[in-house]
């Protein structure tokens, strides 16, 4: 396993194929791994078998997900010492005020409205890639480290 | 204490001289008290004296009886001895003749307490004698001789008083014996008792004092000390009552007080003693002169009161003088300096005792200069005084005037001797002079309208018995031209006696009668009205009967209302999940319709060629359009249920920053957005703005950020157009309100308005303006979504205020709106 790849939780088809399409138009290359409901996500994430380094880099979060809602899962990976530094950046349709303050107070790093037009879309995911996979400085892994 | 009459003056002199005498004479009382305990010392010293003197007395005479009964034994003893001695002369008991006499006449020379000393032969017969006798004299029925017949022994005979030869004396007798024992020869002796003087003088004893000795008989035996020495021999023998007056006591010794035959008072002390034998009793006297007793007692108590005297005088008059310099003369003087005040009513003087005395004492010093602190608080009391009595009579003037000057008659009742005092408007209120009032309440009661006569006896009645707290009264009083005043009379007592009984009452009488005439008339009016009103109340009740069944129907409304409400809230929750869903759910197609329109332009762009391009273009143009319309749908159900904060916001600020940034966005980015057909018909244009600084309303600064941010944005793309882009903000000024609908919005409130000089609008479809999603130009000339003015309009709405427009087409547009 790539030790940078992107895990992307998304459950509408379209728009899994649509992000990997932008992620390959900026030329990003990492791995992305697509959980399409929460439950499957947190179980990803917070299977103990693995190891600090099988983690993604980078977790887009859609806060619209079968079974388990975006904002418990951003919640349940907060509340876990190994995942609750994980860069997660929440991609969503909705502008609400009431999403976008609970996203952050959830511990969201970022929070961006995927546009309809596509080519704003593409650039998004430009600046996202370059941003967080570069020019970023990546937590420490895990969190028994001492800091907890 | 401010002197007021010279009669009290007077008095106060009067006063001071009696204190002044009385101030001497307890003085001199007071020493001679302080003299009577010595002067009894003295006495009880002298009577202490006198008592010592005659205890003195009482032993002298007790050791001369001692004394005297002492050389009474050694008397007998000595005569015992003497006769043994003579008895052993052969001389003397052989009897012979010539040596008897001249042995016993040699032994009477030597003891002359002997008047006489013989020997007697057994018959009785004495021939032997000391002195020379002519012939024997028998002695044999002598009782001394009888007794030594009898006895053999020695013997001690009664006492013997001869009258002839005036002495006494005491016989004593001492037998010779033969030796068959039978009387040979008797030796006697015979004491001079005269001879006791001899003893007496022995003691010296006080002079006028007499010593007495009488026998059993109470005969004299022996006196001395009294006056005439020649005749004591004479009193010898004599019963002692008869020379004496007094007789020999009973009991065995005591004393008495008596006064003698030569006038001097005496205290005789006696005792009974006996001589040798029993039958010789005999009692001493020894008596004392009184005087010569308790004269030296007397002498010294004398001397001791004399000086007490003595003392005492000069003590008086060191006092008398003391008291005249140190007291009297500075109390005298203080009173002269203090009348002096008085008759001068100097203030502050200064009173000075203390300067013109020698030795003031220090309770006259304090005296005196308590007096100045006393004079000074005085005469600083007496001006304040004065100022007081000054503003009185300034209050009073004051009264009179505000009296005077509120026409106010004054009446002053002196209620014990029925008195009026009355002012000169009292009566000139009735139309008199005041020379016509009569000084008494009777003609005041006389003239009272006779309905008011009782009421007003009774209110005052009712004040003197303590019912109310003033009298305050209106009656009519009968005028001088026969009319009746309406009198408004207020009274209070002013002054009563020490039991609370009052004495003075004081009032005063205001002209009401045309107070009372204006109240008549609204009296009058009043009832006038109240019939009005009367009937008005009953149209009234009408009405109110109406409007109650009204209110009823209405509370029925309201209760339709109150559940229609609540159907309302639920219906907004409905809504509230539909645009989250909308926003969410309708987005996500379109997105991917577009993704991949794009998506299919990129990787089959050949095979689609130019023509395909474009409607691929069209598809995502249109898309892009759905998503803004979404977008826009959702901010205005945003505002409808979102909560207002009021605060007071500067919109010209607001509209600066809105311009600003709008200013960028659409004349460069939208606009490049736009599509290039319409791009090509913009030419690049100038946009100045002019807004009107510091105009600020309250508000909630978020919504009027969106109000502006239409407006303006509004009126950016409508001046697309023009070469130079006018856009105004600002507020209505008074003066430029001639539209009508403009004035009848006013009212009061701030105008804003945005006025361009873009494309304007045809009045025609300004109703539909404010519609969500109604356009009045074509998208392809300015697109939108026609919904930014009915957001404005709700905003306004939730404002409470209004919004209109007014337009020509291609004469720009003015948005109106009041908050």
């Amino acid at each position: 396993m790539n030790s940078k790849t992107i895990l992307l939780i998304e459950d509408n088809s379209s728009d899994i194929e649509l992000t990997k399409r932008a992620f390959k138009k900026n030329h990003i290359k990492n791995e992305i791994i697509v959980m399409e409901d929460g439950q499957d996500a947190l179980d990803y994430l917070l299977n103990p078998s693995n190891s600090y380094e099988q983690l993604p880099v980078l977790t887009l979060l859609d806060l619209k997900l079968p079974r388990i809602d975006g904002l418990e899962v951003l919640q349940r990976i907060r509340s876990d010492s190994r995942t609750k530094r994980l860069p997660i950046v929440v991609l969503t349709s909705s502008k609400e005020e009431k999403d976008i303050a609970a996203a952050y107070d959830n511990g969201a790093n970022s929070y961006i409205r995927k546009p309809v037009d596509f080519k704003q879309f593409k650039e998004s995911i430009g600046i996202l890639g370059s941003y967080w996979l570069s020019l970023n400085e990546s937590p420490p892994k895990g969190g028994n480290d001492g800091y907890n | 204490m401010m002197l007021k009459s010279s009669n009290n003056k007077q008095c106060c002199k009067d006063t001071f001289q009696v204190y002044r005498w009385k101030l001497r004479t307890h003085l001199l009382i007071l020493i001679f008290i302080i003299f009577i305990p010595v002067l009894g010392l003295l006495i009880f010293l002298g009577y202490d004296d006198r008592q010592q003197s005659l205890e003195n007395i009482e032993e002298q005479s007790r050791q001369m009886f001692k004394l005297f009964v002492d050389e009474q034994v050694s008397m007998i003893d000595t005569t015992l001895q003497l006769l043994e001695i003579l008895s052993h002369i052969p001389a003397v008991y052989n009897l012979e003749l010539g040596e008897c006499n001249t042995i016993l006449n040699t032994v009477k020379s030597h003891t002359p307490e002997y008047s006489t000393i013989v020997a007697a032969d057994k018959n009785g017969v004495i021939n032997c004698c000391a002195v020379p006798i002519k012939e024997p004299i028998d002695v044999k029925d002598r009782s001394w001789f009888k007794r030594i017949v009898q006895t053999r022994e020695f013997v001690i005979d009664d006492f013997l008083i001869s009258r002839s030869a005036h002495k006494a004396s005491l016989p004593f007798a001492y037998p010779i014996l033969d030796d068959l024992g039978n009387l040979k020869v008797a030796v006697g002796a015979a004491f001079d008792l005269s001879y006791y003087s001899h003893i007496f003088n022995r003691i010296l004893l006080p002079p006028e004092s007499v010593i007495i000795i009488t026998d059993k008989k109470e005969d004299i035996l022996y006196i001395s000390g009294l006056s005439k020495e020649n005749k004591t021999s004479e009193l010898l023998g004599q019963p002692l009552v008869k020379i004496r007056g007094f007789g020999v006591p009973t009991q065995s010794k005591g004393n008495f007080t008596v006064i003698d035959s030569d006038n001097v008072e005496r205290i005789y002390w006696f005792e009974n003693l006996s001589v040798g034998q029993s039958s010789n009793n005999i009692c001493l006297f020894v008596g004392f002169s009184k005087k010569v007793i308790f004269d030296k007692a007397n002498q010294l108590m004398l001397r001791n009161i004399s000086l007490l005297a003595l003392f005492a005088i000069l003590s008086f008059g060191f006092t008398w003088f003391f008291c005249e310099k140190s007291i009297v003369k500075p109390i005298n003087l203080l009173v002269q300096k203090i009348q002096t005040l008085h008759d001068k009513r100097v203030p502050n003087i200064e009173i000075g005792v203390s300067k013109t005395l020698f030795h003031p004492t220090q309770e006259l010093e304090l005296l005196s200069t308590t007096f100045e602190d006393l004079m000074n608080k005085l005469s600083q009391r007496e001006k304040e005084r004065n100022q007081a009595e000054e503003s009185v009579l300034e209050s009073k003037e004051r009264l009179e005037s505000v009296l005077k000057g509120s026409q106010l008659g004054y009446w002053d009742w002196d209620i014990t001797t029925g008195k009026v005092e009355r002012n000169e408007r009292w009566a000139d209120m009735l139309g008199y002079t005041l020379s016509e009032i009569e000084l008494n309440v009777k003609q005041w009661t006389d003239l009272h309208h006779p309905d008011d006569r009782e009421a007003a006896w009774k209110s005052i009645n009712d004040h003197l018995e303590g019912k109310s707290d003033t009298h305050k009264l209106e009656y009519r009083m009968l005028a001088k031209d026969g009319s009746y005043k309406w009198i408004l009379d207020c009274a209070k007592i002013v002054k009563r006696d020490p039991e609370g009984r009052p004495l003075r009452m004081s009032g005063t009488h205001t002209d009401i009668t045309e107070r009372k005439k204006i109240e008549e008339d609204i009296r009058k009016l009043n009832a006038e009205l109240e019939n009005r009103v009367l009937e008005r109340t009953a149209l009234f009740e009408a009405a109110n009967y109406q409007l109650e069944e009204i209110n009823k129907q209405l509370e029925l409304a309201n209760i339709q209302l109150e559940s229609a409400n609540s159907q309302l809230n639920a219906t907004n929750k409905e809504l509230e999940a539909f645009s989250y869903s909308v926003s969410h759910d309708l987005r996500a197609p379109l997105r991917s319709i577009d993704g991949w329109s794009l998506a299919l332009v990129e990787e089959f762009e050949e095979i689609i060629g130019e023509e395909g391009k474009r409607y691929i273009e069209r598809i995502r143009t249109e898309t892009q359009r759905m998503g803004q319309l979404i977008d826009s749908l959702l901010k205005l159900s945003r505002i409808t249920k979102s909560e207002m904060f009021i605060n007071q916001v500067n919109i010209s600020e607001l509209a600066s920053n809105v311009a600003g940034k709008l200013k960028e966005s659409y004349s460069e980015n939208i606009k490049e957005s736009y599509p290039d057909n319409i791009k090509k018909s913009y030419p690049e244009s100038t946009v100045e703005f002019i807004i009107e600084p510091d105009l600020t309303v309250y508000a909630d600064q978020g919504m009027m950020d969106i109000v502006l941010t239409n407006l303006i944005g509004n009126a950016l793309k409508f001046t697309g157009k023009q070469t130079i882009a006018r856009i105004e903000f600002g507020k209505l000024s008074k003066n430029s309100l001639q539209n009508s609908e403009i004035q009848s919005e006013y009212n009061g409130k701030q105008i804003f308005f945005i006025k361009d000089n873009g494309a304007g609008f045809d009045m025609k479809y300004s109703g539909k303006l404010f519609g969500a999603f109604q356009r009045l130009h074509k998208e392809s000339e300015f697109p939108g979504t026609g919904i930014g003015l009915a957001t404005v309009q709700r905003i306004i709405h939730k404002h409470g205020g209004r919004v209109w427009a007014e337009g020509e087409v291609n004469k720009g547009a003015t948005f109106y709106f009041t908050l």
